[in-house]
């Protein structure tokens, strides 16, 4: 199965899902991060315009400091997000998983240089189209990888029902991809056209109890109920 | 198409995780890709620059335009491998007549060429074989959820494209030796006579690169498809549900009555057509339009250019552009003598005046403000990192008061232990154990090394004392005996317990070993028992 999941193995004996980021969504977190530099120096430059040629030189001192030390500092106490990375939903982090620290950090925006050859990403861009990680030279020295990061779900759960008790026939339990897919489904209800989600739900029938003929609910609601079941609510 | 063949994983994802889903099919099916773009872009690339091969950029800009063509055999190859079937060069050879005739190709090359959310229309175009009205709908459904990032993988994959192909350029610049190989003035794009090998290699570099990336850009925009589809129709849960009753049908007795759904059909609908490309039409025009405009462009040029030429040999003689540096020393002061300054013009010298006055006093501000500004930046970053201990100014004063309790060293009599006892022997066990306990929190503060806090709990004390003196020959000892002396001050104090004088004895002896108040003030005020400060912890 094609993904963009890496999987991490902890000592704990739980991995952790990375979603690894490509050049796509990198580059766009890329142009936002130029665009906060280029507002910041702008004001810094009318500001700092009174002082002269002490001024040109704070301003060039600025500008040093916010294309070297801007994405650092972002990354290691912002979380591994600059302003154009939390605003794309990506962090950057140790190959392992683990928030990335100044050696890192350091480490991956200095190379930015050599990626940045010969214009604009060249480098950098060809290196991520190169692995499989999406890693550009900066992250292969550094050993740290972009990721997605999931943003807080605006949910609505799923629709609150009269629980349904699994087919009592079957002698076996569903696993946890199964009742993971069953609660998928309640909570999806809402995006489906009833005629859709009835034919979702049929392909589910094996596991619902039988109906009596007289019971005119349809196959969706019983999955909702079932799925009700599920996450442990009882009638 | 059958759900269960899918080579990719499905789950619910943003449209720009499903643009990464696509590069890394394009990084999967690379050669399959590769191959069949090849045998299709090559030759139409080669036969395209033989016949513009008087005006080199004008193959360029063709094959630009046909890339919606292209676009068509990476989708075909792609939409194979992603459902378990990758079509072999044989069978993408003979899918080409399908792909491009009838089948929305003539709207793709026209009024659709500049369509931003190509690459995610394509597959709605191509596979699902719907037209007209019913696709216009149909792609209204689906770009509720991905045409942004559709139209977001477009403008950034120019941007791409274009910063690739003059990465290039610059690369063989850097590394050629002597004369750049590109010029990079309009000029030299423009005038067909400035060097037809510089042209032919530019073009070469562009059919390589847009064969580099473009396989990326169609994968993402199919990616962003499917993972509408995925959303709208739910065929993660449809796989999940289908293997579902897959293993429970084999693992049970239960009938379960598999309803199988009749897969979505792929439609590709045969026909004729792809007008026979406009290509022909540039071939029929192309050569006659060239040589008048080449004419032109001569006539236009030719004096201008004998007289630049000239120009730039007398400039690049050696008397021209050679750089002298030389120095001496000068007087730069006050003019000796009585020269006469000249007169000003200006008669509103109070208004210069009091807006030089505006202006000197504005920049001493600024630099007062400049100042604050960096020390309270330093100061934040400091706080923020959290380098501890570091504080702005002095160590704080010793606390005089710490749990109701007066820590003055004046207010403690002269020796500790001598006036605990006769406490004590008087019957009042609560003062003499108030007295120790003072004597002992009044010693600590002396000492300086446990930074006692107002708020800080009795707890938090014994730990503090435990931490700084632990390490020390008879810390365990003096942490163990200040311990105690709090349980008890505490069964005294708060508990209101009646101790016996046999608990608190030990107590008085063992303070001197421990505890030591120095005398600072000589004028020592009355002692008054246990004092109102420890009747009200």
């Amino acid at each position: 199965m094609l993904d963009t999941i890496r999987t991490v193995p902890t000592p704990e004996g739980i991995e952790l899902l990375l979603k690894v980021a490509g050049p796509m969504p990198r580059a766009r977190a890329w142009l936002l991060d130029l665009l906060v530099r280029l507002a910041i120096l702008t004001v810094f430059g009318i500001i700092v315009g009174i002082f002269g040629k002490v001024g040109s030189g704070l301003m060039a001192l600025a500008a040093f400091v916010l294309e070297w030390a801007y994405p650092v500092l972002f990354e290691v106490l912002r979380n591994g997000q600059t302003p154009g990375k939390r605003a794309c939903d990506l962090r950057v982090l140790h190959e392992d998983g683990t928030p990335v620290q100044w050696r890192a950090s350091v480490a991956r925006n200095l190379i930015r240089a050599v990626d940045f050859l010969p214009v604009c990403y060249g480098f950098g861009l060809i290196a991520m189209l190169l692995n499989r990680d999406f890693k550009r030279l900066g992250d292969l020295a550094a050993g740290t990888i972009v990721v997605h990061v999931e943003r807080k779900r605006v949910s609505k759960g799923m629709p609150i029902a009269e629980p349904l008790i699994p087919n009592p026939a079957l002698n076996m339990a569903l696993n946890l991809t199964e009742q993971r897919a069953v609660i998928d489904f309640a909570e999806r209800r809402a995006t489906w056209s009833t005629e859709r989600a009835n034919e979702l739900a049929s392909h589910a029938e094996a596991v619902l109890p039988a109906v009596s003929k007289y019971d005119t609910t349809d196959a969706a609601t019983r999955v909702v109920r079932l799925a009700n079941f599920l996450v442990g609510r009882r009638s | 198409m059958r759900l269960e063949n899918i080579a990719i994983a499905l789950r619910p994802r943003t449209a720009w995780e499903a643009i990464d889903l696509g590069y890394a099919m394009a990084q999967t099916w690379w050669g399959s890709l590769i191959k069949a773009w090849c045998v299709v872009y090559l030759p139409a690339a080669l036969l395209i620059n033989v016949l513009c091969w008087k005006y080199p950029p004008l193959a360029v800009m063709i094959l630009w335009w046909l890339k919606p063509a292209f676009d068509r055999v990476l989708l075909h190859v792609l939409s194979g491998a992603v459902f378990g079937a990758t079509p072999n060069l044989r069978e993408t050879r003979a899918a080409l007549k399908r792909l491009w005739w009838n089948n929305g190709l003539f709207a793709a090359l026209t009024y659709a060429r500049f369509n931003p959310a190509r690459s995610f229309t394509l597959p709605v175009v191509q596979l699902e074989g719907v037209h007209g009205k019913l696709g216009v709908k149909r792609r209204r459904v689906l770009a509720r959820e991905g045409s942004g990032a559709a139209i977001g993988l477009t403008v950034m994959s120019m941007f791409v494209e274009v910063t690739i192909v003059f990465s290039v350029y610059l690369l063989i610049n850097l590394l050629s030796p002597g004369e750049p190989v590109f010029s990079f003035s309009w000029q030299s794009m423009i005038n067909p006579e400035k060097s037809q090998a510089e042209h032919y290699l530019s073009n070469a570099i562009n059919a390589v690169m847009i064969s580099v990336l473009e396989p990326f850009y169609v994968a993402a925009g199919f990616a962003i498809y499917l993972n509408c589809r995925t959303a709208i129709e739910g065929w993660d849960v449809e796989l999940q549900f289908k293997r579902m009753a897959a293993r429970l049908a084999s693992a049970n007795t239960v009938n379960a009555s598999l309803a199988q759904r009749a897969a979505a059909v792929l439609i590709f609908v045969g026909g004729l057509a792809f007008a026979a490309m406009p290509v022909e039409h540039v071939i029929a025009q192309t050569p006659a339009e060239n040589a008048a405009a080449n004419d032109d462009a001569n006539d236009a040029q030719t004096p201008e250019t004998g007289a630049d030429d000239a120009a730039q040999r007398v400039l690049a003689a050696k008397e021209f552009g050679e750089y002298q540096k030389s120095w001496e020393i000068k007087y730069v002061g006050p003019e000796w003598g009585g020269e006469k300054k000249p007169q000003k013009k200006y008669d509103n010298k109070w208004l210069i005046a009091i807006a030089e006055f505006f202006a000197k006093s504005a920049r001493v501000i600024a630099w007062i403000g400049g100042t604050l500004l960096v020390l309270a930046l330093i100061y934040l970053i400091a706080r923020h990192v959290g380098l501890q201990g570091w504080r702005l100014g002095k160590s704080r004063d010793a606390p005089e008061v710490l749990f109701g309790l007066d820590v003055r060293p004046e207010s403690l009599p002269d020796s500790v232990p001598a006036t605990a006892r006769n406490l004590l022997a008087a019957g009042d066990t609560r003062g003499a154990v108030s007295l120790l306990y003072r004597g002992a929190l009044v010693s600590l503060i002396q000492d300086g090394r446990i930074d006692i806090a107002r708020g800080d709990t009795e707890l938090e004390l014994v730990g503090c004392v435990r931490q700084t003196y632990g390490s020390e020959a008879d810390g365990d000892a003096k942490a163990g005996y200040f311990a105690a002396l709090i349980s008890i001050w505490q069964r005294v104090a708060y508990a209101r317990q009646t101790l016996q004088p046999a608990e608190i004895t030990p107590l008085i002896d063992a303070w001197v070993t421990h505890f030591n108040v120095r005398r600072v003030a000589s004028a020592k005020p009355a002692f008054n028992g246990a004092a109102a400060s420890g009747a009200s912890p």
